[in-house]
């Protein structure tokens, strides 16, 4: 019996030692890892030192301090449809909880809209032809550059906006909460009316519409006592910049960025799994996100333009949109937008200026392989020359490295230590 | 106890003779074995340790040539992306403590090298113009 069962237990012991030669042992060099906590301190040392020198800093050193009675005013505010002039949609129409602050759409649904999400979509509501973008960060320190073609900018020679040289705010956040009221589709519907009267494109005609929400304002039994307490003015004294301040206020402190997983693993040493530190460093190494998504918001604040392709009707018609050209008219800004920030954004689906990209994995594979997912037989002629267009400007990018899936997914785990 | 301590000798020798026997034909097996388990995932460290020095020298390069900042974060990128070359390094050596020498690694190494090959042959296949 004992010499039956020799060889099969020399069989097991081969076995068994040529399955531990195919698993992977080490967490770097050696095959796929279990996803368990990461004990790498090389790779953890390279990490917290690129988060550093990339310019991640504590969330308390980003946060300006605010007023909570305006605040807690800007909230009623923004849930407010008595502030959209000719519709019965507010702020928080687009901007919901569920979907991360924007409204889980590929373009925006105004005036018109009912409901979240799909059913939103499905309403018949006024198509606004761009992504909503999540608030996070929105205001706080050095977050100056706003909207996808970055329309209100702080520079160093002042705010740049559409209102020229007569901007109503100092404070890029607070000038860029007044534009959703005057923005046709958005918040005021397109009549016939309104075209021949407000739809000039002049500063004044936007002064007309402000001036008409303030009296609404002023006249609400609810607000007007509210923000003229917040204010510490009389009720008749309430202008729509105080709207838009109060508003900004509670954007400011109610979509501030908080402490992160990334945070607490550089700051305070805390935890990091395997595949979150694999993704960190393809973050921040071959894949050069950080090229762009730099800094504390992981923007530049820059434009780039990435070959996502375009969904709806876009910002120019016909399924074009120039993006920064838009703001600027220089050549050299065509398809370009601002680099989005990342807090957030696991939670923030679909992707692009035109919501174009369902998922986070196309979302990165299209920065350094867009032709995967393209099938130009199916494109028209048109489409694919937009697409030519965009292909030109986004190969002058810094490209990154072929990505194989699970390196995809590795960054995909490291920006889920973004959430918070 | 002596026929026993005999018996005993006798059955060490022969299963020492048996194991002499079959590992020696068994050792390139094992090796074969070894590469064939690995060759994927050894082929792609290859590749990436070389596509991260390419990255590197041309990062360094564009930094002495043209300095901005720019050019500096390129280049510390392309330094973390050597990491890549010290898995590479790391899965070598771990592959030659389970029995593979420099032969059989400059040979997975030229499998790796000639699987990209095999590509570029398909293609001159294809289009070249023939006369």
């Amino acid at each position: 019996m004992k010499s039956a069962t020799e060889p099969l237990r020399s069989a097991l012991l081969f076995l068994a030692l040529f399955g531990l030669s195919a698993c992977d042992s080490s967490e770097g060099g050696a095959p796929a890892a279990a996803d368990a906590l990461s004990s790498d301190t090389l790779r953890h040392q390279v990490l917290r030192s690129a988060a550093l020198r990339y310019g991640l800093v504590r969330p308390s050193e980003l946060e300006i301090a605010g007023q909570p009675t305006r605040q807690a005013v800007g909230e009623k505010l923004f849930a407010s449809e008595l502030l959209s002039l000719n519709g019965e949609i507010s702020c928080q129409s687009c901007h919901l909880d569920r979907f991360g602050s924007a409204d889980g759409l590929p373009n925006g649904i105004g005036v018109g809209g009912v409901g979240e999400g799909h059913e939103r979509l499905r309403s018949g509501g006024l198509i606004v032809p761009r992504n909503v973008l999540p608030l996070w960060g929105r205001g706080s320190r050095g977050f100056d550059t706003l909207f996808w073609d970055g329309k209100v900018q702080l520079t160093e020679t002042g705010i740049v906006s559409q209102f020229g040289d007569r901007p109503p705010s100092s404070d890029p956040l607070t000038l860029a909460a007044h534009l959703p009221f005057v923005e046709l589709r958005e918040m005021i519907l397109d009549t016939d009316e309104i075209r021949q009267t407000l739809a000039t494109e002049e500063v004044d005609a936007a002064e007309r519409v402000f001036e008409e929400l303030a009296r609404r304002v002023r006249n609400d039994v609810e607000l007007g006592p509210a923000v003229a307490g917040a204010f510490r003015i009389r009720v008749s004294e309430i202008h729509f910049r105080h709207v838009a301040v109060a508003i900004a206020e509670f954007i400011r402190h109610r979509f501030r960025v908080q402490p992160t997983k990334l945070h607490r693993f550089v700051f305070d040493d805390g935890p990091i799994r395997q595949a979150e530190l694999r993704g960190g460093i393809i973050f921040y190494g071959k894949g050069r996100c950080s090229s762009c998504h730099a800094g504390p918001y992981f923007t530049d604040f820059d434009f780039h333009a990435v070959p996502f392709p375009q969904a709806g009707f876009g910002k120019n018609g016909f399924g074009v949109d120039q993006g920064r050209y838009n703001v600027t008219f220089a050549p050299e800004d065509r398809y370009r937008f601002r680099t989005p920030p990342l807090y957030n954004v696991t939670r923030t689906a679909p992707y692009s200026h035109s919501g174009s990209v369902a998922d986070l994995r196309r979302a990165i594979v299209y920065h350094f392989d867009p032709l995967r997912y393209m099938d130009p037989s199916q494109m028209t002629g048109p489409e694919r020359l937009e697409e030519y267009r965009r292909l030109g400007v986004s190969a002058v990018e810094p490209l990154p490295a072929s990505l194989s899936d699970q390196e995809v997914d590795d960054v995909i785990a490291f920006l889920g230590m973004l959430e918070f | 106890m002596r026929f026993g301590s005999w018996r005993n000798k006798a059955s060490h020798l022969g299963a020492f003779a048996l194991g002499l026997a079959v590992a020696w034909p068994a050792m390139p097996l094992w090796r074969e074995a070894i590469m064939a388990w690995h060759q994927d995932r050894y082929g792609a460290l290859v590749y990436q340790c070389d596509f991260a020095m390419r990255e590197h020298f041309t990062a360094r390069q564009e930094a002495s040539a043209r300095p901005s900042l720019q050019a500096g974060l390129a280049l510390h990128s392309a330094e973390i992306a050597l990491l890549d070359c010290q898995d590479y390094d790391i899965y070598q050596k771990w592959l030659m403590q389970w029995g593979l020498r420099e032969p059989e690694l400059q040979r997975m190494r030229l499998e790796a090298i000639e699987a990209k090959a095999s590509d570029l042959f398909e293609v001159v296949e294809t289009h070249e113009i023939r006369y």
